[in-house]
């Protein structure tokens, strides 16, 4: 099994990371669906998501809309600082049997699981005036094996969700 | 306060009313400035009356009065063809509805001192002084448009070859004798050479200045425009009910004042006349206070209104509006009511009985409750109460996603055996600590946040110096040479790393456990360390919030910082620890402390409610303050039983 080298983990984590966070506190900040951000919407993963916010599990990428709905129409995420690991190079959970041109994409880093940890703020309500608390994130990736099928979908998500642990500081 | 008037004003009604409907151009002046008073000025704009004798008999200068034929001008010549029966009320009310806010206000505002800044950006100013000694100063608006055209006709004919170029006048006004102007700063350049230059007869004057005295002073405004300004106050003074704060503009079309001052002679003459009297309104108050107080209604009914733009500037002039009739109008849909959306914040009554709306839109009244905040009663008729209005206002308010304690769901006790050992060990025996959870496989970076949020009594934020080399916050690390350099792997780089950062003092977990946050959870798909399960291992994902005191061994500074710090736990390799730090994310911010999760996260409102009840009552039986009360009742964790004990026992010590 060729793995990816150091350089190309550290790439592909790190861009991936990129890119997953300024495309999920968009959604998140413009009440877009989440669940194309989680193994929910993935058949290949047989388990859910562990979403912990604040202290709680929160069974479904829908309810945590709910919950950040809750929060009004002016609630915003804003980045201040992420940095994200490499974890597992070769990723197995829920894999198909033959991954097409399988060992180069290992070989490019696309089977890695990721760990990234967010700092940024969360402002309540619009305004100069609105509250403003830090916040500290933590996801686990995973690799979305959808879009490593032959005709994935258009717009499909590398990367995939399988943990997050939010917490307002 | 009530718009105001000098009511006692002299006006030759009688004069004015044969000649509104006169057409000549001798006659369309309106019958104030008919009344030969022979002081007869320019006005602010340098609008003069060309056949009033009294400004004929002024002048001063050489200029013959027999000669004072208009010199040809396309902009005057618009001027002379507008028709109506009071050419001062129309430039008074073009004055007052026309051009920038700024203008506007200090209009009618005159030396009130609610001057507001012109905008003069990028411009540069000039001081035209001769337009007043000169010919055309009898011209048709004091030949102030002639002037104009003849500076930047003369100036731009001195450009020539590739420099030729049309000079452009951006803004000009007249203030008592001289006329200002601003063009750019090039332009400026060019106009300022006309200076000496002889203007219908005249030498020009024309000195660059940086100070543009305010368009609106009242001291070169003419006496038209004060008595029409007058004339209005006085007639709103007469619609205004100080006793129920209502002005009533009710059907001003059949005002035989504002009827015989013309005012309502076409629709756009009405419409401007509205805007002027909102002006004046608006120019009565010294404050939006004053204003707000002294008005609380307005009627608008019976005015012909079908769409509210003709009316828009209600909304603005008076935005703490509280009651508003639109009955009798003809407003047809809530399209035509699309711009009084969003304003009247503060709106609780609306009358739209008698307008067409009411057959054609059954919905309207809910539109209106959506649109309207405050909005209570329309047509009479409660449809909403007070309480009802701050059920929605709260419910519609942020509500922050509940903190609830720790979500440890540990596995045997790994991550909390973990954490305890691990910041006692960070603190005093990293080197030790390195070898017992890391190999060479695991991972640690630092990344800081310097812009994070504090609390407003937050100590201020230590210097970042310490840490500004190792972080790896890749929202500011791009680079791929930096990213891997930062990124530590193994367990001799990552102790390196640590005999870096500056030394550290974590509160004990066991003593002060609400100085942390710490949620756990296990994770799948980790490297088999022994290679055997390929779909790979389970382990615990730990995030900790925190803060520890710092002590910077090289610059010996001390204080606190915030941190969070994610561990990826998994099986220790062969022959090593049980278990293994695969990543160690640590991240830094200015220290501000953490929320309490670990208070009582029952359902808050019911608490404090009962929690009042309690301060009432022991308030009542002991006769202390409810701040005392509520001391008391604090230390003795609410059991009002205790708290009544405690305050018996105290009572009895201190009479002793």
């Amino acid at each position: 099994m060729p793995l990816p080298d150091n350089d190309t983990l550290v790439r592909v984590s790190s861009e991936a990371a990129e890119t997953f966070v300024s495309n999920y506190y968009q959604a998140i900040n413009s009440r877009s669906t989440l669940l194309p951000f989680y193994i929910n919407s993935s058949p290949r993963y047989a388990i859910p998501a562990d979403i912990s916010i604040n202290g709680t599990v929160v069974a479904t990428p829908a309810d945590y809309s709910q919950l950040l709905e809750g929060q009004g129409t002016g609630a915003h995420y804003e980045i201040e600082s992420f940095d994200a690991h490499p974890v597992n190079p070769s990723f197995q959970y829920g894999a198909p049997e033959n991954v097409q041109d399988n060992a180069k994409v290992e070989r490019n880093g696309g089977r890695v699981s990721i760990a990234v940890t967010i700092m940024g703020r969360l402002q309540l309500g619009r305004g100069r005036e609105a509250p403003q608390t830090m916040f500290n994130e933590t996801f686990v990736l995973v690799p979305n094996w959808d879009s490593m099928s032959k005709n994935p979908a258009r717009g499909v998500k590398r990367w995939l969700i399988m943990s997050q642990n939010f917490r307002a500081l | 306060m009530a718009p105001r008037g000098r009511v006692g004003a002299p006006v030759g009604r009688e004069t004015r009313s044969s000649a509104m409907k006169s057409k000549s151009a001798k006659t369309t002046r309106g019958g104030i400035q008919k009344r030969g008073r022979g002081s007869t000025r320019t006005d602010g704009d340098g609008d003069l009356d060309m056949d009033s004798a009294g400004a004929r008999a002024k002048k001063t200068t050489p200029a013959d009065s027999s000669t004072t034929r208009s010199r040809p001008s396309t902009r005057a010549a618009a001027a002379q063809s507008a028709k109506g029966p009071s050419r001062t009320a129309q430039n008074v009310l073009k004055h007052l509805t026309n051009g920038s806010a700024s203008s506007l206000a200090s209009r009618v505002s005159g030396g009130k001192g609610k001057g507001r800044q012109q905008d003069t950006s990028g411009l540069s100013f000039l001081r035209v002084g001769g337009l007043k000694q000169s010919k055309a100063a009898s011209n048709p608006g004091g030949g102030l448009n002639d002037l104009l055209a003849f500076m930047e006709r003369k100036s731009s004919s001195f450009l020539t070859g590739r420099h030729k170029r049309n000079i452009a006048i951006k803004k000009s006004h007249y203030v008592g004798d001289y006329v200002y102007i601003g063009a750019s700063e090039v332009d400026a350049e060019e106009l300022i050479k006309l200076n000496t230059f002889t203007f219908a007869g005249t030498p020009l004057e024309v000195v660059k200045v940086t100070d543009v005295p305010e368009k609106g002073n009242r001291a070169v405004e003419s006496k038209d425009t004060q008595e029409l300004r007058s004339r209005l106050q006085s007639i709103l003074s007469q619609r205004y009910l100080g006793a129920n704060k209502l002005l009533k503009l009710d059907s001003l079309a059949s005002d035989t004042d504002l009827v015989t001052l013309g005012m309502f002679d076409n629709r756009e003459r009405a419409l401007k006349t509205f805007k002027g009297l909102m002006a004046i309104c608006d120019g009565l108050f010294k404050t939006d206070k004053e204003k707000q107080d002294a008005i609380e209604s307005i009627s608008l009914a019976a005015n012909n209104i079908d769409d509210v733009a003709q009316v828009e500037v209600v909304a603005t002039t008076f935005p703490h509006l509280k009651n508003l009739d639109m009955s009798g109008n003809q407003v047809a849909d809530i399209q035509r009511m699309d711009r009084w959306k969003g304003k009247f914040k503060h709106l609780e009554t609306i009358f739209m009985t008698g307008n067409p709306i009411e057959a054609a839109d059954p919905n309207y009244q809910a539109t209106l409750l959506e649109w309207f905040p405050k909005l209570q009663n329309v047509n009479g008729i409660q449809l909403r109460t007070p309480e009802q209005i701050a059920e929605k206002e709260a419910a519609s308010k942020p509500k922050p996603i509940p903190q609830n304690g720790p979500d440890f769901r540990d596995v045997g006790g790994v991550g909390e055996n973990f954490l305890l050992e691990f910041f006692t060990c960070y603190d005093n025996d990293r080197p030790g600590l390195v070898s017992r959870f890391y190999d060479e496989d695991s991972q640690f970076s630092v990344s800081i946040d310097t812009r994070s949020v504090r609390n407003a009594d937050a100590p201020p934020p230590m210097p970042w110096a310490s840490y500004i080399k190792l972080s790896r916050n890749l929202t500011k690390i791009n680079h791929q040479n930096a990213r891997v350099q930062r990124l530590f792997q193994g367990a001799n780089t990552i102790g390196d790393a640590w005999k870096t950062l500056p030394f550290t003092r974590h509160p004990d977990i066991k003593q002060e456990l609400t100085k942390y946050i710490m949620d756990c959870h296990p994770m799948p798909g980790l490297v088999d360390p022994n290679g055997q399960n390929s779909i790979g291992v389970d382990g615990l994902i730990i995030a900790v919030h925190g803060e520890f005191d710092e002590h910077d061994q090289t610059t010996n500074a001390t204080g606190k910082r915030s941190f969070s710090r994610t561990f990826i736990l998994g099986p220790g390799k062969p022959g090593r620890g049980i278990i293994r730090v695969v990543s160690d994310m640590l991240s830094l911010r200015a220290y501000s402390p953490l929320p309490n999760v670990f208070a009582a996260s029952a359902p808050e409102p019911a608490v404090h409610s009962q929690h009042q009840a309690m301060i009432a009552e022991l308030s009542k039986q002991t006769g202390m303050t409810p701040q005392y009360s509520e001391m008391c009742l604090v230390q003795v964790n609410w059991e009002f039983d205790k708290a009544l004990i405690m305050f018996n026992e105290k009572k009895m010590r201190s009479s002793r």
